[in-house]
C-alpha cells in the first residue's frame, strides 16, 4: 500500500524556494510569555493578599499602628528609574536587528546601570525602614511590604544579571542580526518587571496615602 | 496486526542519517545527561509510581490500624504524619506528574515532532519534581513528616501549635514541585502551539493532547497562588513574620483563599489528563472516531475556564464564612456540566460504535462506573445543609476517593494497558490484567462503599481510632478488607509489567489499531521518533489513506527528514504549516546541576542553614546562564569563516 517515491527535488519546490527568514514566534519567546504570565499571577496573588489584609482583616487604619504613611521621594525615584530603563533596551533591540552591534551595546549597558541604580535606591529604603520604621516581623503590614517589594527586587536583580549576560554575549559577538533573539526576549522580561513595578508603587505607596 | 510499509520504507531512507545525530550517551552518564523525552517521560511515570506505591502503603497501613476499634499498629502522631502524607503524596507526587509522564512521552508522537519544545527544561522538569518526591517521601523516616493534614490550615499549622520540620517539608516542597509544574505545563503549551507536523490544523489536534493543554493553562495561573501560600506559610513559621498571625494584623482565612485558589482548579488539574486518555482510548475500542470532536473540545476548555469562575463567585456572592463550605462540593457541582456532555460523548462513541472489550477498555468501563458514582455524591454536596452534615465526615473520604481514584487511577492504569506496548515494545498480558481488574474494582468499591455509610453514621475522618459499639465496626472491617483486596489487585498489575518486561511477546507497531499518530512509530520508538515528518491529513491519521503515504512520499524531502543536525519543525500555530527548522540541544547536564542547586537550597532551607542555601540558589542562577548563553551565533561565525577557507 505504500505511495511510489516522489522524484521532484526538494530545493525545486515552490514552498521551499518561496520560504524566507522565520515567520512565526520562535519557541522561546512563547516560552518567556507563559513564564511571565504565571509570575505576573504571583504578583496579583501577593497583592490581593495585601489589599485582603488591608480592607478585610484591618479596615480603616492603615497602615496599621504607629506605623506612618510611606515616605513617596525614594519611590518616585525608582519608579523614574526602572520606567526609563525599558527605553534604551528597546533601542538596542531595534539596533541588532539592523546589525548594530554599538547600539546594542549602548542600550543594554544603560539598562544595567539603571536597573543597578533602582536596586541601590531601594536598598536605602530599605535600610532606613529596618532600621527606624518597622521590619517584618513587626506585623502582618511589615510582612506584606517587605515580601513584595523584595520578591520584586529579586526580579530586578535577575534582570540585571540578565543584561549583564547579555551586554557580554553582544560584546564577544555572539549577538547578531541573525541571532537576536534573546535580546527580545530579555527584554520581555525586563519590560514586564518594570510594568509590575508600577502596579506596586501605585498600590503599597500611593494608595497607602488614602 | 497491522505491520507498517510506510515507516519501514522511510526509516531505511534516513534512518541511518538520523540515527548518529540523535544517539545519547548511554550508562551512568546517560541517565544524568538525557534530554529526550521519551526516556524523561518514562521516567516520570516509573518514579510517579514509587510514590504512588508508597502513598498506597501509607494507606494500608492506616486501614490496617482502623480495621477494629482501638487498635495499636500506629501512634496518634504517626497517624497524623500517615494520612497527610497519604493526601499530600497522592495529590502532588502521583497524580500530576504521572499525567505529566504520559503527555511527555505522548505528546512529540502524538504530534508528529521529534521532540518537546524545551526538551532541556523537560529534563529539569523532572529532576525538580523528583527530589522534591524524594524530600517529601524520605520526611517519614526522620519523623519528621508533614502533619497537619493535606491543606495545611492555620492557625494550626503555624509553628506554636505545630513545630518541628513537617511542615516546612510540606511548604518547601510542594514549592520546589510547583516550579517543576509550572515549567512543564509550559512546555506542553509551546509544543502544541508550535511543533504540531504539517497539517495538523487545530481541529486536527487530539482530544488528549488539547485536554493537557488546557490543564497546563490551569497549571499556569493557579499554581502561583498555591506557591505564594506556602513562601508566607514557611515565612510565618519559620522567620516569625505574621501574614497569618491575627494577634499582629494577619488573617488564617488568607491561608483558605490562596489555598482554594488554587485547590478549586486542581481537582480538573488531575482529572482532565485522565479524561483526555479516555477520550484516546474509548474510539480506538469502539471502532470509530469519537462522537462529538468539537463538544469535547470545548467542553474540556469550559472546564478550565469556570473552574476559576466558581472560585471567584464563591467571593463575591458570599464573603468570607461560605469558604467553610467543602471545596469538593462546589467543584464537583460545576464539574458536571462540561463532564457530562464528555460523558456522553463517549457513551456515544460506543453505543454507535462496534464495542471490543480489550483490557485497557475494561479499565475504562470501570472508570466511567465508579466515576459517575462519584460524581452523584458531589450533586448531593450541593444541598448545603446536606454538605454541612457531612463535612469533615467519612462520606466525604468516601466520595472524593470515587473521584479521584475513579477519575485517575481507572484511566492511568488504563493508559498503561494501551500504551505500554509502545513504552516498552513488549505487551502486557490480558489475563492477568483482567484479573487485576476485577480485584481493583472489587476491592475498591468494597474499601470506599461503606465508608459513605460510616460517614452518614458520624464517623469523622483522620482520626486515628474509634469506640466499639457505634455501629461501625463491621463496615470498617470491610474496608479494611477491602482494601487489601485492591493492594493484591494492583501488585498483579505490577508483576504483570515485572514480568512483560523480562519476557513480553513483542510489540508490533499498532497492536490496537489506534487512530493517533503514535501509533506510527516503532515499539518503542526510535531516538528521532520519526525518519521522515508525515503530513496530517485529518483528525484520524492512522486510520486516513493519505498520512501514512506522505512518509514515503516525502522522504526525499530535506524539509521532512530534517538529515542536518538534531533538528525540528515548527509550524504555525493556527493552521500547521510549515514554517521554519528550529534546532534541538544535545543531551547536557545543565538541567540537572540547575535542579540540584534548587534542592540543596530546599534542603538547606528545612534544615535552617541559609547560607548553604543562598550557595544553592547561585548554583542554579550559574546553571540558568550556561543554559542560555547564546551558542547560535558562534556557530553562524564559524560556518561563515569555513565558507571563506
Ligand atoms: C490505594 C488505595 C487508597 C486507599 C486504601 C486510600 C485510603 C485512604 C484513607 C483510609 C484515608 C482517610 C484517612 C483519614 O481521614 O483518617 C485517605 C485519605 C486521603 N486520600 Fe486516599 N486512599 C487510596 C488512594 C488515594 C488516591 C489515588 C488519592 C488521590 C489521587 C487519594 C487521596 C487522598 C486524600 C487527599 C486524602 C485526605 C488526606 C487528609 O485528610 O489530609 N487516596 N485515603
Amino acid at each position: 500500500m505504500s505511495a511510489p517515491a516522489t522524484v521532484t527535488s526538494a530545493a525545486t519546490r515552490p514552498r521551499a524556494v518561496a520560504r524566507e527568514v522565520p515567520a512565526g514566534r520562535r519557541p522561546g519567546w512563547w516560552g518567556m510569555v507563559l513564564t511571565l504570565v504565571t509570575d505576573v499571577a504571583a504578583f496579583a496573588a501577593l497583592l490581593a493578599a495585601y489589599f485582603y489584609v488591608r480592607f478585610v482583616t484591618t479596615g480603616a487604619d492603615w497602615p496599621p499602628g504607629d506605623i506612618a504613611d510611606p515616605k513617596l521621594l525614594k519611590a518616585w525615584i525608582m519608579t523614574a528609574l526602572l520606567v526609563t530603563s525599558s527605553a534604551p533596551l528597546v533601542f538596542a533591540d531595534l539596533g541588532i536587528k539592523k546589525g548594530r552591534r554599538g547600539r546594542l551595546l549602548v542600550g543594554v549597558g544603560l539598562t544595567l546601570l539603571l536597573g543597578a541604580a533602582f536596586l541601590y535606591v531601594q536598598y536605602s529604603e530599605y535600610t532606613e525602614k529596618l532600621t527606624t520604621e518597622f521590619t517584618p516581623q513587626t506585623n502582618a503590614y511589615g510582612s506584606l511590604f517587605f515580601v513584595i517589594t523584595g520578591f520584586h527586587g529579586l526580579h530586578v536583580v535577575l534582570g540585571v544579571l540578565t543584561m549583564l549576560v547579555v551586554f557580554v554575549a553582544g560584546a564577544t559577538g555572539r549577538i547578531t542580526r541573525k541571532h537576536h533573539a534573546v535580546v527580545r526576549i530579555a527584554g520581555l522580561y525586563w519590560h514586564t518587571v518594570g510594568a509590575v513595578w508600577v502596579f506596586i508603587f501605585a498600590s503599597l505607596y500611593l494608595a497607602a496615602q488614602l | 496486526m497491522t505491520t507498517l510499509e510506510e515507516r519501514k520504507a522511510a526509516e531505511a531512507a534516513v534512518g541511518e542519517q538520523l540515527e548518529p545525530i540523535w544517539e545519547e550517551s548511554g550508562g551512568l552518564r546517560g541517565w544524568f545527561t538525557t534530554v529526550d523525552h521519551k526516556k524523561i517521560g518514562r521516567r516520570y511515570m516509573v518514579t510517579a509510581g514509587l510514590f504512588f506505591t508508597v502513598a498506597g502503603l501509607e494507606a494500608v497501613v492506616m486501614r490496617t490500624q482502623l480495621a477494629r476499634a482501638q487498635l495499636d499498629v500506629v501512634s496518634p502522631d504517626l497517624y497524623n504524619q500517615l494520612f497527610t502524607l497519604h493526601g499530600t503524596t497522592m495529590i502532588f507526587f502521583f497524580a500530576t506528574p504521572m499525567l505529566f509522564g504520559f503527555g511527555n512521552y505522548l505528546f512529540p508522537l502524538m504530534l508528529g515532532a521529534r521532540d518537546m519544545a524545551f526538551p532541556r527544561l523537560n529534563a529539569f522538569g523532572y529532576w525538580a519534581f523528583a527530589s522534591a518526591g524524594l524530600l517529601m517521601t524520605s520526611s517519614l523516616l526522620f519523623g519528621a513528616a508533614p502533619n497537619g493534614g493535606w491543606f495545611a490550615y492555620v492557625p494550626l499549622n503555624e509553628e506554636q501549635y505545630l513545630p518541628g520540620a513537617g511542615m516546612d517539608v510540606y511548604s518547601l516542597g510542594l514549592l520546589l514541585l510547583g516550579i517543576s509544574t509550572t515549567v512543564g505545563g509550559i512546555n506542553f503549551i509551546v509544543t502544541a502551539l508550535t511543533m504540531r507536523a504539517p497539517g495538523m490544523s487545530l481541529n486536527r489536534v487530539p482530544v488528549f493532547v488539547w485536554a493537557l493543554v488546557v490543564t497546563s493553562f490551569m497549571v499556569v495561573f493557579a499554581l502561583p497562588p498555591l506557591n505564594v501560600a506556602n513562601l508566607m506559610l514557611f515565612l510565618d513559621r519559620r522567620y516569625g513574620f505574621h501574614f497569618f498571625d491575627p494577634s499582629a494584623g494577619g488573617d488564617p482565612i488568607l491561608w483558605q483563599h490562596l489555598f482554594w485558589l488554587f485547590g478549586h482548579p486542581d481537582v480538573y488539574i488531575i482529572v482532565l489528563p485522565a479524561l483526555g486518555i479516555v477520550s484516546a482510548i474509548v474510539p480506538t475500542f469502539s471502532r470509530r472516531p469519537i462522537a462529538a470532536y468539537p463538544l469535547i473540545v470545548l467542553a474540556t476548555i469550559g472546564t478550565g475556564v469556570i473552574s476559576f469562575g466558581v472560585w471567584v463567585h464563591h467571593m463575591f456572592a458570599t464573603g468570607l464564612p461560605q469558604l467553610s463550605l467543602s471545596f469538593f462540593s462546589a467543584a464537583s457541582l460545576i464539574v458536571t456540566i462540561p463532564s457530562g456532555i464528555q460523558y456522553f460523548s463517549w457513551l456515544m462513541t460506543i453505543v454507535l460504535g462496534r464495542l471490543v472489550v480489550r483490557t485497557p477498555m475494561l479499565w475504562i468501563l470501570g472508570f466511567l462506573v465508579v466515576f459517575v458514582a462519584g460524581g452523584v455524591t458531589g450533586v448531593m454536596f450541593a444541598v448545603v445543609p446536606f454538605d454541612q452534615q457531612t463535612t469533615d465526615s467519612y462520606f466525604i473520604v468516601a466520595h472524593f476517593h470515587y473521584v479521584l481514584f475513579g477519575g485517575a487511577v481507572f484511566p492511568i492504569v488504563a493508559g498503561i494497558y494501551y500504551w505500554f506496548g509502545k513504552f516498552t515494545g513488549r505487551m502486557l498480558s490480558e489475563k492477568l490484567g483482567r484479573w487485576s481488574f476485577w480485584l481493583v474494582f472489587v476491592g475498591f468499591n468494597a474499601t470506599f462503599f461503606p465508608m459513605h455509610v460510616v460517614g452518614l453514621l458520624g464517623m469523622p475522618r483522620r482520626n486515628y481510632t474509634y469506640q466499639s459499639g457505634l455501629g461501625w465496626d463491621g463496615l470498617n472491617l470491610v474496608e479494611t478488607i477491602g482494601a487489601y483486596v485492591l493492594t493484591v489487585g494492583l501488585a498483579l498489575t505490577l508483576f504483570n509489567i515485572a514480568r512483560a518486561l523480562r519476557s513480553g511477546p513483542a510489540a508490533p507497531e499498532n497492536p490496537w489499531g489506534g487512530d493517533t499518530l503514535e501509533w506510527a512509530t516503532a515499539s518503542p520508538p526510535q531516538d528521532y521518533n520519526f525518519p521522515v515528518v508525515p503530513t496530517v491529513h485529518s483528525l484520524h491519521p492512522m486510520w486516513d489513506e493519505k498520512t501514512l503515504a506522505t512518509m514515503v512520499r516525502d522522504e526525499d524531502d530535506p524539509e521532512r527528514t530534517l538529515t542536518d543536525g538534531k533538528q525540528a519543525l515548527r509550524t504555525s500555530d493556527l493552521d500547521g504549516v510549515p514554517e521554519h527548522v528550529v534546532e534541538l540541544p544535545e543531551e547536557t547536564v545543565v538541567p540537572l546541576v540547575t535542579a540540584g542547586g534548587l534542592f540543596v537550597a530546599t534542603l538547606a532551607l528545612v534544615l535552617g542553614a541559609p547560607v548553604v542555601a543562598a550557595s544553592g540558589g547561585l548554583l542554579t542562577v550559574v546553571g540558568l546562564v550556561v543554559w542560555h548563553w547564546p551558542r547560535a551565533a558562534r556557530q553562524e561565525a564559524q560556518e561563515a569563516q569555513e565558507a571563506q577557507a
